[in-house]
């Protein structure tokens, strides 16, 4: 059977309305009985199995569930009311608050969903009576979603790990300096294009109020990067301690939320776990073909041969980035891609941990690129808005953040200056 | 058709149950350990493990409730390809469409799990066999089977797609 | 005339990867059944073993440890302080252990090959660990298997059981400050970077296991079997090879800054008495299989001596 023939299939299998996990299903069983050799689809569910047997996605749940309920409870509200304080002095202040609250909402979600919904729920309202574009609102709360995944920690990384050998714990602490940098760029955008927009004096009472008010959600991820740091806990128990640090808040500290509210968050948890780590152990077993039939060494080999330059390569590499990102699902696209473009990375001699860093960056483009734009998507629905409204309101924000990209690549020491 | 639709209610509650559960499983293992080795200064051996098999029985089952909420990642460019008319029928169709995938994905499924469970393998760590932790996975695609064979029977039951995608 | 594949843990330039093509030369060497055979490299020990169980791979090598998902009862051979020396570890090998593998083997449908070397065990540590009473107390990390339980517990270690790849980085973090691995592997890890200092507890040894699936076995005629048998290296005959390239990667090791501790008798005996008494006991909680094989080997060993 051709390969070609899986683009029909796929298609047809769409036209049907399969959901994306079925479709895939069928796509890779396809390829394990007919394209990989000494394959079928014993060995698929093999994969599964193995992909779904490891530590390292442990941490995915957790994270996610601490997002689920620090973004239904408290504590997203908190930051965003502190953030707000903080910034009202300034033109686009508000734009900068919401900003600063996903960065710091980030820095406990490892989703650029969860971050998106938790913090833009709450701004959405509030940027658009203050005068705020729909198009310019819609872009910065899609954008400054994607920070969930460089600002660790971040589900794309421990993906990135789980199918090379580069260290999550490394990738973390590498992916604050891009990050930051995102934050810096989003603020100046947003001020350049707000000059006009109206600004409050600074209220040092409401400040300290914010702050008392807020200290529970600021303090945790100097809890979690802490612990990492200081060696008390993995990566991976991390993420049960800030699920622990967010029910201890939620449902113990503020009693914002019962034992109901819990389960139906963690049934939100669940909902999402069965769309995302399916659709992992199915490329997790692409991936694994890809392996046995000795495509990395074939592209390594490949690229040497066709680019003498490390520049040709990285801009190949990147294009390729680009493109799955728009076409696929970011998860499974690291899942498949990762281990196909480390091996470049090493042999041009690139630091694997910037070159992870370069990998996330771009795959973060992929959220907020049409067609297939989780961020978009979820936009979509959560603001009432046309897919091409949100799609035409991002386009500026992919501006910059292929400019990002960019210095991300440039400037390795941006994201290797915080490794030992 | 009322009994098929209470019965896949009463099928999504009870895997909702078991995925939670499971959560939460998954994260009492991981946090035992660190306060094990914090306050009681020791390691608990296999917590790990634990947490791993849980995390995977809430993803697998998790397959089945986002079936029942209509929650998974569908691609929709194609949706209005079909004339008005026959979208329904298109619809009806798929769920045929998708219940043969689950059938044929459980069949190998249980294939897969019999064949461990004849080979006796072992998780080391927590020295006990391992293919009742794999019984997940023919249960996700039995249980998507018997969901989408009702929507194909009963195309008034079926999930809408829910609003929020992943 | 088939193109088989095998899977293998090891890459070079782990002297592994080496045997690894020497038995895949002596197989072909032996049989015109098969054309080829393609060395797949698969970082998860576990993973590769079923692959070859089910067929997906024609044939694989591994260690006790990553065989013990498949083969409880193999752990074994990874007893603390199992053997006295090399020539008794051969005998006992050559007459009780490889026959018995072969019978246990079966069961799961794979055939031994060869049995070969893979070193023992010592301890890596953050600090000069050469007496056993400085990781008392302390974090360690902790494999899989009970033997490397038990060796930890009886120095009074807080073990934490951790997958390798986060071991590097609670190694850096502090999270561990010790673990164990033999001294090839370890030198070429992250963690060599961290843990300056490497001693020659050598308190257990395993055998690096060269199988095959039984049904590609069977496609060969009887006289190929023979033939691929007789062709594949002795055992252990690539034990002299095999510490050869440890002393050369311990160099690495410590031109990189590291520290290595060779222990003298008494200091070997001060490790080992606080194991040994404490062996009986996890014999006692194996299962039947492993039981019966540890007898085999202390007959042996006792055989052995006789002699
Ligand atoms: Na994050
Ligand atoms: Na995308």
């Amino acid at each position: 059977m051709s390969g070609m023939l899986l683009i029909p299939i796929f298609l047809l299998l769409t036209f049907f309305r399969q959901n994306v996990i079925l479709t895939l299903a069928v796509i890779i069983g396809l390829v394990h009985s007919y394209i990989a050799r000494n394959s079928s689809v014993e060995y698929l569910v093999q994969d599964l199995w193995f992909t779904l047997d490891r530590e390292l996605l442990l941490s995915i749940p957790m994270f996610i569930f601490a997002g689920v309920i620090m973004s239904s409870g408290s504590i997203s509200a908190r930051l965003v009311r502190l953030m707000k304080a903080l910034t009202s002095p300034f033109r686009g202040g508000l734009a900068i608050a919401t900003i600063l609250a996903m960065a710091v909402f980030s820095s406990i979600s490892g989703s650029a969903i969860v971050t998106m919904m938790a913090v833009g729920t709450l701004m959405y309202p509030a940027l658009i009576q203050s005068g705020y574009s729909v198009r310019f609102t819609l872009g910065l709360l899609c954008t400054g979603g994607t920070l969930g995944v460089i600002i660790p920690p971040s589900i794309l990384m421990i993906l990135y790990g789980l199918s090379t050998d580069v260290s999550v714990t490394n990738m973390f602490m590498a992916g604050w300096g891009p990050g930051l940098l995102m934050v810096l760029v989003l603020c100046v955008y947003s001020v350049i294009c707000n000059r006009s927009a109206e600004t409050s004096p600074f209220d040092i009472a409401e400040v300290w109020a914010a702050l008392k008010h807020g200290i529970t959600a600021l303090l945790m991820p100097v809890i979690l990067m802490g612990g990492i740091y200081s060696g008390i806990f993995t990566v991976t128990e991390a993420a049960a301690v800030s699920l622990l640090y967010a029910l201890l808040i939620e449902v113990v500290l503020f009693r914002n939320l019962g034992a109901k509210d819990v389960f139906r968050l963690g049934l939100d948890t669940v909902k999402l776990l069965g769309t995302l780590m399916p659709l992992v152990a199915f490329a997790g077993s692409l991936n694994v073909i890809l392996q046995y039939e000795g495509v990395p060494q074939a592209l390594v080999a490949w690229t040497q041969e066709t680019f003498t330059a490390d520049w040709q390569m990285l801009i190949m590499v990147n294009l390729m980035l680009l493109v799955a990102g728009a076409l696929m699902d970011e998860s499974s696209a690291i899942i498949i891609l990762a281990p196909l473009l480390a091996p470049l990375g090493l042999a041009y001699g690139y630091d694997p941990v910037h070159f992870a860093i370069m990998v996330i960056v771009n795959l973060q483009i992929g959220y907020v690129m049409p067609p297939v734009a989780l961020s978009v998507i979820v936009a979509t629905s959560v603001f009432r808005q046309t897919f091409l409204t949100v799609s035409r309101a991002v386009l500026p924000f992919v501006a910059l953040m292929l400019m990002v990209l960019l210095i991300t690549i440039m400037v390795p020491q941006l994201s290797l200056m915080f490794i030992r | 058709m009322n009994a098929t639709a209470a019965f896949l209610r009463g099928l999504t509650k009870f895997e909702s149950i078991v995925a939670v559960t499971a959560l939460f499983i998954s994260a009492a293992a991981l946090l035992a350990d660190i306060f094990a080795r914090e306050f009681f200064k020791v390691g608990l051996f296999g917590s790990f493990r634990v947490a791993v098999y849980a995390t995977a029985a809430s993803a697998l089952v998790g397959f089945c409730v986002c079936i029942s909420h209509g929650s998974h990642l569908r691609i929709s460019f194609l949706d209005n390809a079909a004339p008005a008319a026959f979208r329904p029928l298109v619809q009806r169709i798929g769920h045929l469409i998708s219940f043969s995938i689950c059938v044929f994905f459980a069949y190998w499924a249980i294939f897969y799990v019999r064949q461990t469970a004849e080979l006796g393998e072992t998780d080391p760590s927590l020295q006990v066999v391992v293919w009742p932790m794999q019984l997940f996975m023919p249960w996700m695609f039995i249980s998507g089977a018997v969901r989408y064979f009702a929507y194909f029977m009963f195309p008034m039951i079926a999930a809408q797609d829910e609003e929020i995608v992943q | 005339q088939e193109v088989w594949s095998m899977g293998s843990a090891k890459r070079a330039p782990d002297i592994g990867a080496t045997f690894d093509e020497e038995t895949v030369a002596a197989l072909l060497g032996a049989t015109d059944a098969v054309e080829n055979v393609e060395i797949q490299f698969i970082g998860n020990e576990q993973e590769m073993i079923q692959q070859v169980i089910r067929g997906r791979l024609n044939m694989g090598g591994s260690t006790p440890l990553g065989l013990a998902a498949a083969f409880p009862d193999i752990s074994v051979l990874n007893v603390p302080y199992l053997w006295d020396d090399a020539e008794q570890r051969q005998y006992v090998y050559e007459n009780h252990v490889i026959p018995q593998l072969n019978e246990t083997f079966a069961s799961s449908g794979l055939v031994v090959l060869s049995v070969q070397e893979a070193g023992f065990n010592g301890v890596f540590c953050t600090f000069d660990c050469s007496d056993p009473a400085t990781l008392k107390e302390k974090r360690i990390r902790v494999s899989a298997s009970a033997s490397s339980r038990l060796f930890w517990d009886s120095l009074g270690s807080m073990a934490i059981q951790l997958p390798l790849p986060d071991t590097w980085s609670a190694l850096e973090q502090g999270l561990v400050v010790a673990g164990e691995l033999p001294i090839a592997y370890f030198a070429t890890t992250p963690a060599a970077a961290t843990a300056k200092h490497f001693v020659y507890t050598d308190h257990t040894h395993s055998p690096w296991i060269y199988f095959v699936n039984k049904r590609s076995w069977s496609k060969l005629s009887e006289e190929d079997q023979k033939a691929v048998l007789e062709a594949m290296p002795g055992a252990f005959s690539t034990s002299e090879r095999f510490f050869a390239d440890n002393d050369a990667r311990a160099t690495s090791f410590t031109d990189n800054g590291g520290t290595l501790y060779k222990l003298d008798d008494a200091q070997r005996k001060a490790w080992a008495d606080l194991v040994v008494p404490n062996i009986g006991k996890l014999v006692e909680e194996m299962s039947p299989g492993a039981r019966k094989l540890y007898e085999a080997i202390e007959a042996g060993k006792k055989e052995y001596a006789a002699r």
